[in-house]
């Protein structure tokens, strides 16, 4: 069945036969199959999604990662014994420039659909991640532990006065104030300074505070402890992924404590633990014995801490008491956060491999097209005119870009000079190489060149930044646009490879060798 | 009697004389030029009956029968004039750049069916002439034109077939490699495997079809390459030194093979050859050039300058003193001997008959002897 399809394929279609398109196609489609189950494999319950931020787990999936490199590279490199076999534009054959661009399309298909394999693995691993995560509710988990977070000194500082919310640092901080400048300092500061020395603004701070609360007032002599439950403020400490209402949780807080409402707390911690089940991760601590810390003393000081991960010792993983896996749990509501929110359809991910396949076509095509000697000579001075336009942007700035572009087109130009002239073929065919190989690069210099052009200018006066050119409209077009940038330097490269290089190509190879 | 009905006639000549091998290849080109799938399968039946049993009688029969047909068959006129020309070469030269070595300027015509040899000693510029044919040299001077229709140079090269001495390795199989190159010439579907069959079947690769580079013989890679370059179906075809790998029979064959297919009704082609096999080049082509240190230094077309003087090439263990003796009669004007042979220089008046006489009135040893008067053999005399 297969002979007749191959010998069917070969006297009516030789380039499909030549490509072996669909013999590569039928490998991709079942290493992508493959690849999926690997990756809907990769997790049996909730606590191996998050493990994966422990270091194991990321050499674990770095071999995956690997392992799938290998298959796509051996694939890509058995097809190219095959296709590289026979070459009819070498041989004259009377073929068009469109079979040429048929072909090039081809090679990319080809190489695109090899590639993207790990996409397939990645795409199982995230439909088994919702598979094993759906009975959760993470946004309700989230405001559960961001409520908990006021009663887990995990950590001595979110309890200090000095991070308290109605502290006049924290105040000032969110109001993006500089509070003095620093004298002798070369630093530069975006906002102006509220005070111009550091005692004058700490000589502030204190007639602030001691203008706000009455002396000998409950506030005031919170302020004298240095931590206490009462200073958590849930706007700084805050799990990330809930971002409203989150001085609503110190308030819940500081009225239970003020209340002595132990219930309440206990409540709060019980829910806490019940998330923590939930995501299979593990904790050894009395719910009793975290709310009796909050009451040691009237003004609710902070004297115990509790350990946020395991230990491991010579009988393997070993929780102590007062230890809860926080961040684990947090790792965990992320991971599943991420997978529910993450679109397939990832623009920058699916640009890398149309990028990859298409420097790689652009390789392969040339190689075919061209001749080897061409073909390296411009591999390699391309490679060592990177180095030196890498070394050269250290000294000169952002002047080398222009070199680089300019050379570029220089290398088409005279590359057409040289073919439509009909001469030195070899020279010919190492500068349209040069300005293919480049072509990826052009588009975002070009880019490039607009964005440094046009991007507002500060200077530093007076150790204050100060805009001294304002941001041209182009500027924000292209940072909001980087998407559509990238796919339109794709499909320029696309473009100028099918209407540019192909039939420069073309008309090289009937041209002579001296 | 038209040239395909002429072909006919030889074809049953060569079955009724028992030259069943001459014959059945005759058989083909003739098949060949009518492009009729329905003999070519007729052909390639009788063809596989004789493999399985080799029955001489068998296959005459099966012959005739395909002739009968095949002459009722109206066929077309010839596709081409072939006195219509493909090349018209004027004065070329050609000197490569840090080297002393230059083709100085050379001229002649090529026209469909007919056959240029080019003859000379190694580092001549056999080669360098018939790159500068493909357009894969420049010329410094001089012009060729090509009279083949094309759009681009690319289109002009793909009517341009050249083989180079050292034949070009390919992958898989031949019959893979023939069906491609066929397909890639526009000849799909089930016509593809009978045009391959029939090619296959004319240079004699039958038994080695389905065999690889590595299995087959550089004598037989090389018809490989001559059935892949007309199944591509050249205006023209450029073979350097096509015979270096070939037994004295295969030359022979495949010389007189390549005049027949040059010759095609239906798809003839003219053909540029260099080699070393001076005679067996002199006797299929219509023009051979000599070329020495890249000076064609004789150009000569057969049955033309017959007044030229009597030369002969003789092998014998007699001392020179004899020879004179046997020729004494005659008027010998030079006589060479390179420790091998003797070419004899005889005077415009001498006639063949008469050198015979001398030789056989006194009885002269002979190993070989041969008329080379026309022959560009005379010009690798050294003094």
């Amino acid at each position: 069945m297969l002979k007749k399809i191959n010998n069917y394929l070969l006297v009516n279609y030789p380039l499909l036969w030549n490509t072996k398109v669909f013999i590569v196609l039928g490998v991709s489609i079942l290493a992508h199959i493959a690849f999926f189950l690997i990756g809907y494999a990769s997790y049996f319950n909730i606590r191996q999604i998050y493990m994966e931020q422990e270091m194991y787990a990321f050499f674990a999936k770095f071999q995956v990662t690997m392992y799938i490199t290998l298959v796509i590279v051996l694939a890509i490199l058995i097809w190219l014994i095959f296709y590289l076999r026979n070459n009819a534009f070498k041989n004259f054959y009377p073929i068009t420039i469109n079979y040429l661009r048929k072909e090039f399309l081809i090679v990319w298909f080809i190489l695109f659909s090899l590639s993207t394999t790990y996409f397939s693995y990645a795409y199982g691993k995230h439909k088994i991640t919702l598979h094993l995560t759906k009975h959760l509710n993470p946004l309700e988990d989230i405001k559960i532990i961001n409520q908990a977070k006021c009663f887990l000194p995990f950590e001595m500082d979110p309890f200090e006065s000095n991070n308290s919310c109605d502290s006049i640092q924290w105040r000032d901080s969110i109001n993006n104030l500089t509070n003095y400048l620093p004298k002798n300092n070369d630093s530069c500061y975006d906002y102006s300074p509220k005070y111009e020395t550091e005692s004058e603004y700490d000589e502030a701070v204190e007639t602030e505070m001691a203008s706000e609360l009455p002396a000998n007032s409950y506030e005031q002599k919170m302020r004298e402890v240095s931590y206490s439950y009462l200073n958590f403020c849930s706007n700084q400490y805050h799990f990330y992924l809930d971002s409203n209402n989150t001085e609503v949780y110190s308030e819940n807080a500081k009225k239970w404590l003020k209340n002595k409402d132990k219930a309440a707390i206990k409540q709060c911690l019980t829910a806490y633990f019940n998330v923590m089940a939930k995501y299979e991760t593990n904790y050894n601590a009395n719910i009793d014995t975290l709310v009796n810390w909050c009451f040691d003393d009237t003004l609710y000081t902070v004297n115990n801490t509790l350990n946020n991960s395991a230990y491991y010792n010579d009988y393997g993983k070993y929780l102590p008491l007062n230890t809860i896996e926080s961040s684990f749990l947090e790792n965990a509501i992320e991971s599943v956060v991420t997978e529910r929110n993450k679109s397939f359809i990832d623009i920058f991910e699916w640009e890398l491999f149309f990028y990859f396949s298409l420097s790689m076509s652009f390789m392969l095509m040339m190689f075919r097209l061209t001749r080897l000697k061409p073909w390296l000579i411009s591999i390699v001075g391309l490679g060592i005119w990177s180095i030196v336009f890498a070394i050269l942007g250290q000294f000169l700035d952002k002047n080398t870009q222009y070199v680089f572009l300019g050379l570029s087109f220089f290398a088409l130009f005279y590359a057409i000079y040289l073919i439509q002239k009909k001469k030195r073929k070899m020279m010919a065919a190492i500068w349209l190489n040069w300005f293919v190989f480049s072509m990826l690069a052009i588009f975002p210099l070009l880019i490039f060149i607009i964005k440094e052009n046009t991007y507002e200018i500060k200077e530093c006066i007076n150790q204050i930044y100060v805009i001294t050119r304002p941001r041209h409209p182009i500027n924000k077009w292209i940072s909001n646009n980087q998407d559509t940038i990238q796919i339109m330097n794709i499909v320029g490269g696309f473009l100028l490879f099918l209407y540019v290089a192909i039939p420069l190509c073309f008309k090289w190879q009937a041209n002579p060798n001296e | 009697m038209s040239n395909f009905n002429h072909k006919i006639e030889q074809v049953k000549d060569y079955f009724n004389h028992g030259n069943y091998h001459l014959g059945i290849r005759r058989l083909i080109d003739c098949a060949l030029d009518t492009q009729n799938t329905d003999f070519f399968k007729m052909i390639l039946n009788a063809l596989e009956k004789q493999e399985l049993k080799e029955d001489h009688e068998q296959l005459k029969t099966d012959a005739f029968d395909l002739i009968e047909k095949m002459g009722l068959y109206a066929i077309q006129p010839d596709a081409v004039n072939t006195n219509q020309k493909l090349i018209s070469v004027n004065s070329l030269s050609k000197q490569y750049k840090g080297s002393q070595f230059k083709i100085s300027p050379l001229s002649f015509e090529l026209n469909y069916g007919q056959i240029v040899g080019l003859v000379g000693e190694n580092g001549n510029g056999k080669t360098s002439l018939l790159k500068l044919l493909t357009k894969d040299l420049e010329p410094d001077s001089g012009s060729i034109h090509y009279h083949i229709e094309h759009k681009q140079n690319y289109d002009l090269r793909s009517q341009l077939v050249y083989i180079p001495q050292r034949v070009p390795r390919w992958y898989g199989s031949l019959m893979d490699n023939l069906q491609l190159t066929l397909a890639y010439h526009g000849i799909k579907g089930d016509d593809n495997l009978l045009w391959v069959e029939m090619i296959i079947a004319r240079l004699g690769l039958r038994p080695y079809k389905h065999l690889g580079w590595d299995r087959i013989s550089s004598g037989y890679r090389t018809r490989f390459e001559l059935a892949k370059s007309l199944l591509r179906r050249p205006k023209i075809m450029l073979l350097d030194e096509p015979l270096s790998n070939l037994d004295i029979i295969s030359q022979q064959t495949i010389l007189q093979d390549l005049k027949f297919l040059a010759e095609s009704h239906s798809q003839p082609f003219g053909l540029v050859l260099s080699s070393q096999q001076l005679y067996e080049v002199e006797k299929i082509s219509n023009l051979v050039i000599f070329l020495k240190q890249g000076t064609p230094q004789y150009q000569y077309k057969q049955n033309e300058d017959s007044h030229l003087h009597l030369i002969f090439e003789i092998e014998t263990e007699c001392e020179r003193d004899v020879i004179l003796d046997v020729f004494s009669t005659l008027s010998v004007k030079d006589i060479h001997f390179n420790g091998g042979v003797y070419v004899i220089h005889f005077d415009e008046n001498t006639q063949q008959k008469d050198v015979y006489n001398c030789i056989g009135q006194k009885d002269l040893k002979l190993n070989y002897i041969r008329n080379i008067t026309h022959s560009s053999r005379r010009f690798f005399i050294q003094s």
